[in-house]
C-alpha cells in the first residue's frame, strides 16, 4: 500500500508539472488538442497508480511525450497561422446582422435552442438584437450586440 | 521561449530513457537466451556442472539486473522468469534432468516473449 501511496504522490506533482509546463491556457478555454492531452494525461496518470505491477516508466514516459508534444503544437500554431487551423479550426460565424448562417449552423451541428441558449446568456433575447455572433475555437460563443442594445 | 526549451529538454531525457531502456531490456533477454541455450545444451549431454555452473549465472544476473529491470519489464513477469531459474537450478542441483528440461523450456519462452515484445516492429507498435 505505501508503494501505491509513493506512486500516487510522484505521478501526482509530474501531472501539476505539466501542467505549468503547457501554461495557463489549458487550465482555462481548451482547445481540440488541449482537451486531448488533458483527458490523455489523467487516464495515463491513473493506470501505474492502480497498477503496481506495471513500471511506473509506462506512466511517465507517454506523459512527458505529451507534454512536449503539446508545447511543439501550440510553439508551432503561434508561429504559423496555416498551423494553427488545422490545429484548432477557424471561428465561424453564426449570425450577421441579425440573421442567422442556417448552413454554418448545420456545419457545426449547432441547434437554434443551443443559439437562443447562449445569446440568452450574453442578456440578448432576439436575433435581430445581434450585429455578430461566432463560434470560436475553444466551443464558446462570443456576441456583439447591435450598437442601441448595447 | 522558456516552456519550449523544457520541453525540447523533456523530449530528450524521454527519448534517452526510452532508448537506453530498449537497449538494457534486449542485451539482459539475448543474455538469458544465450546462457539458457547453454543449459540445454548441457542437460541433453547430461553435462550437470555446466548446467549449474550457468543456470547459477542466470540467478546471479537477474538478481544483479532486478533493479533496471523492474523499471522497464511487467513485475509479474519479471517474477515469473525469476521464478523459472530458481526452478531450474533447484532441479539441475537435484540431479532431475527431464524437470529440469521442462522449466527451462518454460522459463526460456518466457525471455523470447520479453525480447519480441521489446523489438521495435509494426507488429507490436499496433
Amino acid at each position: 500500500m505505501i508503494i501505491t501511496l509513493i506512486r500516487t504522490i510522484i505521478l501526482y506533482m509530474l501531472v501539476v508539472v505539466s501542467m505549468r509546463i503547457m501554461g495557463k491556457r489549458t487550465i482555462g478555454e481548451l482547445q481540440p488538442n488541449e482537451l486531448v492531452i488533458a483527458i490523455m494525461i489523467s487516464d495515463l496518470a491513473s493506470i501505474p497508480m492502480q497498477s503496481t505491477d506495471a513500471p511506473l516508466l509506462t506512466g511517465i514516459i507517454p506523459i512527458l511525450t505529451l507534454i512536449a508534444l503539446e508545447v511543439f503544437l501550440s510553439y508551432g500554431a503561434l508561429k504559423s497561422q496555416k498551423f494553427r487551423i488545422i490545429l484548432c479550426g477557424e471561428p465561424t460565424e453564426i449570425i450577421k446582422d441579425g440573421r442567422i448562417n442556417e448552413k454554418h449552423m448545420q456545419d457545426l451541428r449547432f441547434s437554434r435552442s443551443d443559439l437562443l441558449e447562449e445569446l440568452r446568456q450574453w442578456g440578448c433575447d432576439d436575433v435581430k438584437e445581434v450585429k455578430r455572433a461566432v463560434l470560436e475555437t475553444n466551443g464558446q460563443l462570443s456576441v456583439i450586440l447591435k450598437e442601441k442594445d448595447k | 521561449m522558456k516552456s519550449l526549451i523544457i520541453a525540447i529538454i523533456v523530449f530528450l531525457v524521454t527519448i534517452s530513457i526510452c532508448t537506453a531502456s530498449y537497449f538494457l531490456a534486449t542485451t539482459f533477454a539475448d543474455k538469458m537466451t544465450a546462457d539458457l541455450e547453454t543449459i540445454k545444451i548441457a542437460l541433453e549431454k547430461e553435462d550437470l556442472s555446466v548446467a549449474l555452473k550457468f543456470s547459477q549465472q542466470c540467478l546471479s544476473r537477474i538478481e544483479r539486473c532486478n533493479f533496471y529491470m523492474a523499471a522497464i519489464a511487467n513485475h509479474g513477469e519479471l517474477g515469473n522468469m525469476k521464478n523459472g531459474l530458481i526452478k531450474i537450478n533447484q532441479h539441475i542441483k537435484d540431479e532431475k534432468i527431464s524437470s529440469a528440461y521442462l522449466s527451462l523450456i518454460e522459463t526460456k519462452e518466457l525471455f523470447i516473449h520479453f525480447r519480441h515484445s521489446e523489438k521495435l516492429t509494426l507488429e507490436n507498435i499496433f
